[in-house]
């Protein structure tokens, strides 16, 4: 139920032991609500479809991990018997990886699954979920979706069937006004859509509307060199020299001099750009050249 | 029509422009000083740099059109 829609199913069954099961309640990007007010909403169900999750894996420890920014459902959880892990509000503290160093200290290598270091990582709307489908036998055929930006009148987040229309949700926020752009996902990572025709799936955090103001229409100018990317990329990469190599065409280089196929695609790198070069869109582009050519 | 484009869509809000405004105003401190120690030599001296400094980015502005 997290962004990247992993199959829960996949993940239940690890080829390794496993000791640890982290439930994901860091909100993986701004602007996106949805975790946030399931886990004020649906604290009990959580905890229940956790602890199915933990038997289905055999494990005796579950952390839920919640940023610091949530304190309602903070303090929800703290009532319950799982151990919550109160992390600070950085950005990309949703990213698997990043959560689990930050809950465990344990490093994910490059290209092994979290099972190879003993953790399995689940969404809180997954435990949910699993708790809706054991306890009812009810499939996977609704989500929480957030409703939100500059552009909207009414932001919220709304509990819809998979498959509901975008139109339909603005029409329940109190409609659109002067979107500039129309995102599917967070501000960070989501996709911009053409138009409302776009409709909610099974991984949809949410949907925004941004305006012309909060969106970025400004053409790049020339590096000047400040290193702010490699500053706050949360994998340790130099994204100016991966974009600087990737214009040139030269995409091992820019594997081996920037460091490509372990970005996790954050957007970080192209947020913090003073000179707004679209940094990520070269690692992604560098990243299909690369995976193409192997 | 609505904007296309890679994600991330939001940025923050520290531009190249921002930036370099704050080095004019580190550098203020000290050339007030260097007039000041200095005299009008070191006036003169800051003029001819920012000319020739100009001067070289119209040509190169010029040179790529």
């Amino acid at each position: 139920m997290g962004g990247a829609g992993f199959p829960t199913h996949v993940k239940l069954r690890p080829t390794v032991a496993v000791d640890t099961l982290i439930l994901n309640g860091a909100e993986c990007e701004p602007y996106l609500t949805c975790d946030d007010a399931l886990m004020q909403e649906k604290c009990a169900e959580i905890v229940r479809g956790a602890k199915y999750l933990a038997k289905a894996l055999n494990v005796s420890r579950i952390l839920i991990a919640i940023e610091q920014n949530k304190p309602a459902a903070l303090a929800l959880f703290e009532k319950t018997d799982l151990d919550v892990v109160p992390l600070k509000k950085k950005y990309p503290m949703g990213s698997e990886k990043q959560l689990i160093y930050c809950c465990t200290g344990r490093k994910v290598p490059l290209g092994k699954l979290p099972a190879h270091v003993g953790v399995i990582v689940q969404n809180v709307a997954t435990a949910y979920a699993v708790c809706e489908a054991v306890e009812q036998g009810k499939p996977l055929i609704e989500r929480i979706v957030t409703v939100t930006g500059g552009a909207i009148a009414q932001p919220k987040n709304l509990l819809c069937p998979v498959g509901t229309p975008l139109s339909v949700l603005a029409d329940a926020c109190g409609g659109e006004k002067d979107a500039a752009k129309l995102v599917a996902g967070g501000p960070m990572t989501g996709t911009a859509l053409t138009g409302t025709e776009a409709v909610v799936t099974k991984t949809t955090g949410g949907f925004l509307f941004l305006t012309k103001k909060e969106t970025n229409t400004d053409e790049p100018t020339p590096c000047i060199n400040c290193g702010r990317c490699a500053d706050v990329c949360p994998m340790h990469l130099m994204p100016m020299q991966t974009e600087f190599y990737t214009n040139a065409k030269e995409y091992e280089n820019a594997d081996k001099f920037g460091g490509v196929l372990a970005c996790i695609e954050c957007g970080a790198c192209s947020y913090v750009c003073p000179a707004r070069r679209p940094l990520a869109q070269a690692i992604k582009t560098a990243k299909a050249e690369l995976r193409r050519k192997s | 029509m609505k904007i296309l484009s890679a994600a991330p869509h939001i940025r923050s809000r520290r531009t190249t422009k921002n930036i370099m405004l704050d080095v004019l105003i580190a550098l203020l401190p000290a050339t007030i000083a260097g007039i000041v120690y200095f005299g009008w030599q070191a006036a003169v001296i800051i003029v001819i740099s920012l000319a020739s400094a100009c001067f070289d980015r119209i040509c190169m502005v010029h040179h790529r059109a």
